[in-house]
Formats: C-alpha cells, structure tokens, sequence
C-alpha cells in the first residue's frame, strides 16, 4: 500500500469501516510508514480536540433556564412564567426524568451517597464529583478509557497552561517528600465528556488519583478539602483552587483520603493560583 | 388497570435509561446547528416528546442516540417546512470547488481554533462532522439520520475534512479563516474557546 492509497482510506480506516483483509493491509502500511502514522495521529488528536471542545462548550450547554422550566413544572410552581407554558404532561413526566438522569449522571453508575458538607468544593466542583470518581476507576485502575490519553505538556499546550506542571507541584507535596505518597505516573485524559489532568500515585497497596479540572465557577479563594462523595467503595475529596476543582480518590479509609486532600491542598491551590 | 400501569411505568423507566441520557448531546448538536437557543429548545423539547410518544417503536438494541437524532432532524425539517424557511444548505458544492486541497492534518489545534473552522463549512458538512465525530455513529447510522446514500456520507466526511483541513492551515498560517471576522459577530459557535474558556 502507497501513502497515497492509505490517505484516500485514513477517514474509513479511522471509522472502522474498512474491510477486514484492507484494513491489515492499512497496518501494515502503518507499521512502516512514520509519515502516515503521524497523519493518523493528527487525525485522531483533531477528532478528540473537536468531542471535547462540543461537549464541554459552555454555549452550547442546556440553559439552566430551560432545565428550571422543567422543574416548574415537575414542582408546579410559576407555570405561568414558563416559555412552556401548559404543556402537556410529557413535560413533568421529562422533567422528572431529565432530574432523575441528572442526579444518575452527577452520582456515576450504580448505587452512591453523594455528600454535601460545609466547606469543601464548590457546587460546581461537587457536581464533578462522579466524574473523578469514574476516571479513576476505568483510567488509573482498569485503564479502560474510551479515549486516549495524552501527555500533560501536550495538554498545557492545547487546553489548559495549568496542568504543564501538575506532577511537579504533587512531587512536592508533603505526603510525596515525606514517603508516603509515590507517584505512578501523570496525563491527561477524558472520562464520560469530563477532561483531567491526572497524577495517579500510591499509598501502601492503594492506588490514589489526584484529578485536576477546570471549572468556571470555582471560588478565586479556594476552599478547604470535604469528602463531596462516597461511592462504590470509593472516597472522593475536593477543593476549589482558583478556577478548579481538585479530586483526590482513593478505596482508602475516607478519613485519609480527607487527610490526604488536605495535604495536597495547599500547594495545589498556590500552584493552580498562579496557573 | 394494573397491569397497563405497570406496563407504563416500565416503559418510562426504559425511557429514562436508554433515551434522556442522549438530552444533552441532542441539546447541544441543535444549539450549533440552529444557531438560536429558544428555537433549539423548542426542537429538542418537540423531539423529546415525539420520542416518549413512539418510544414502543424503538427497536431494542439499536443506536437510542442514532434514534433520537433521527426524530430531532424530521422536527428541524417540518418546522422549517411551518415556517416557510428555506431548506436546510446541505450542499455546499460550489464552495468546496474553490478550496485547496491541504492532505496534511494540522497539529496542535486548539479547541477554539476547531470550532471556528468548523462554523465555516456548509451546513450538511458541519452535521456529519459532528454526527461522526462527536455523537460517534456510524456511517450507516449517518446515512439514516440525514436520509442519504451512505455513499454521499462517506464523499461528503471526505469533503468535510478537506475544507477543515484547509480553514485550519490558513489558521495556523495566521492568514484567517475565509469569513470568520464577518461570521463571528452572529455566530455563536465562534465565541466558544476550547477547555480554558
């Protein structure tokens, strides 16, 4: 196969539409072939950059004017306001639906306690919560992200200048110099539509990620560590740092996750504060 | 009766597991290609409806996301129809005929840079970029959502990523992108600016 004939297939191969005997003939092509592996890769960092800029658009995003109509009238309440006005009762059946999966979506899959307490993350940062919990499950324990990771520099460099040195700062986090945190590796990664930057570390035989997303309506201050959720076995803590939300989770007691938040907060938050 | 109830509930349960986690997606494929918030929630609100309406016509095991989609483009389409708008620019062909063919895919694009290089194609192309890229359908899926020969879904990607490709080197080039000065100030996809927005 020439450069040519892969160019003309990239688009199929890359969709999975290919014919099976073609399509190992486009590996084979690819294992030799640098030029076309690198068209490949730009091919498929572009289709990444474009899901994850549509999904996380905030203009694009369901108004919450639009999702408080629908409650109105789940609830019954100001209808008369509502651009919906008196719709009929597939309306209030959405809406307690649309909560329903809403509340599914904040809380992750199967059975969980979401927590709310003093202090701790923001709402926004809350509302990730299941997200982190998520990417630590299927990224740090199962590596089963459906899509690929990448380098934080290489992300510093699309998305986000914060998570350059993101590893750096939890290197030299208390729990790290004292011995009691070990740094497995760091990156970027995307778990249900939700971006990360990930420093993924051990305590004793438990595998602890450090999770790092950007949140626009994180307070400028920061704000103490809280557990935000405790699901499936495992505890999530998290704080704001200026524009933020920070997650560490972990299937360690809640208590030391909590402790360990709280290690990590503040150079997490002088970092991310300068970010 | 019990039984009609029960039977009720249970299809609104299977409602609510396979069909309402695609409200999202939905909402924000209709808010880019309708490009206005309150007719794109009037569309989804209608599609979600005539979903819960025809839900026992799902055929389970299918592609509830290709299904929904489905539904939400015959709604664009009839109240385009309603309101005697023209049709749906789903060519394109002579723009595409001006454009140079650039082979390599650019690298290091940021988020903004995509979306507003994405807003320049024609509408058609646009949609079947994102129905492939985003809302991850195949190019069967594609072709019944759009109600096109998968040929002409598999021309028209191709064509597609041709012009991204092309919007994104004059981009990079820092010559701009054909109308985007002009296009921005009604447009509201160009005010999205990737992950640190």
């Amino acid at each position: 196969m020439k450069c040519v004939e892969f160019r003309g297939m990239a688009e199929s191969y890359q969709a999975g539409e290919l014919p099976v005997d073609t399509n190992h003939e486009v590996i084979a092509h690819l294992d030799g072939c640098a030029a076309c592996r690198g068209e490949l890769e730009a091919r498929v960092a572009l289709r990444l950059t474009l899901r994850a800029a549509f999904e996380h658009s905030p203009t694009l995003a369901p108004d919450t004017r639009f999702v408080a109509d629908v409650r109105s009238l789940l609830t019954g309440r100001s209808t008369s306001q509502g651009r919906f006005g008196g719709r009929t009762s597939w309306l209030a059946m959405a809406a307690t639906l649309i909560l329903v999966v809403a509340a599914g979506w904040a809380l992750g899959w199967g059975p969980g306690r979401p927590l709310s307490r003093p202090g701790g993350g923001s709402a926004a940062v809350s509302a990730l919560a299941a997200h982190a919990a998520g990417d630590h499950r299927y990224c740090a324990l199962e590596h089963a992200l459906d899509e690929p990771v990448i380098s934080l520099e290489e992300a510093a460099r699309r998305y986000n200048p914060a998570y350059a040195s993101l590893r750096d700062v939890v290197a030299q986090s208390a729990p790290v110099r004292e011995g009691g945190l070990e740094i497995l590796g760091a990156h970027w990664c995307v778990f249900k539509g939700q971006a990360f930057g990930h420093v993924i570390a051990q305590r004793g035989d438990h595998v602890v990620s450090i999770l790092v997303a950007p949140t626009s309506q994180a307070s400028a201050a920061g704000s103490p560590p809280s557990t935000c959720q405790s699901a499936d076995g495992l505890q999530v803590a998290c704080f704001d740092a200026r524009g933020h939300g920070v997650f560490v989770v972990s299937d360690l007691a809640e208590g030391d996750v909590l402790q360990l938040a709280r290690s990590l907060a503040p150079v997490l938050q002088a970092y991310l504060a300068e970010a | 009766m019990p039984s009609e109830t029960h039977a009720t509930e249970t299809l609104r349960a299977e409602f609510e597991a396979t069909i309402l986690p695609h409200f999202d997606g939905a909402f924000r494929l209709a808010m880019w290609l309708i490009r206005d918030r309150v007719e794109a929630e009037d569309v989804v609100q209608e599609t979600f409806s005539q979903a819960l309406q025809s839900f026992h016509r799902f055929q389970r095991g299918s592609n509830a996301r290709a299904w929904i989609l489905t539904i939400m483009r015959h709604v664009r389409a009839n109240r385009n129809r309603t309101r005697r708008r023209s049709p749906l620019d789903l060519d394109g062909e002579d723009q595409l005929q001006r454009v140079p063919a650039v082979e390599q895919t650019p690298q290091h694009v940021t988020a903004g840079e995509i979306l507003e290089a994405l807003a320049v194609l024609p509408a058609g192309y646009q949609e079947v970029v994102l129905l492939c890229d985003v809302e991850d359908l195949s190019y069967r899926e594609i072709a019944s959502v759009m109600d096109l020969p998968i040929g002409t879904v598999m021309s028209r990607l191709h064509r597609a990523r041709r012009l991204l490709r092309t919007a994104l080197a004059e981009y990079a080039a820092g010559q701009g992108i054909g109308r985007r000065d002009e296009d921005a100030g009604d447009n509201p996809n160009a005010q999205v600016h990737g992950e640190s927005r």
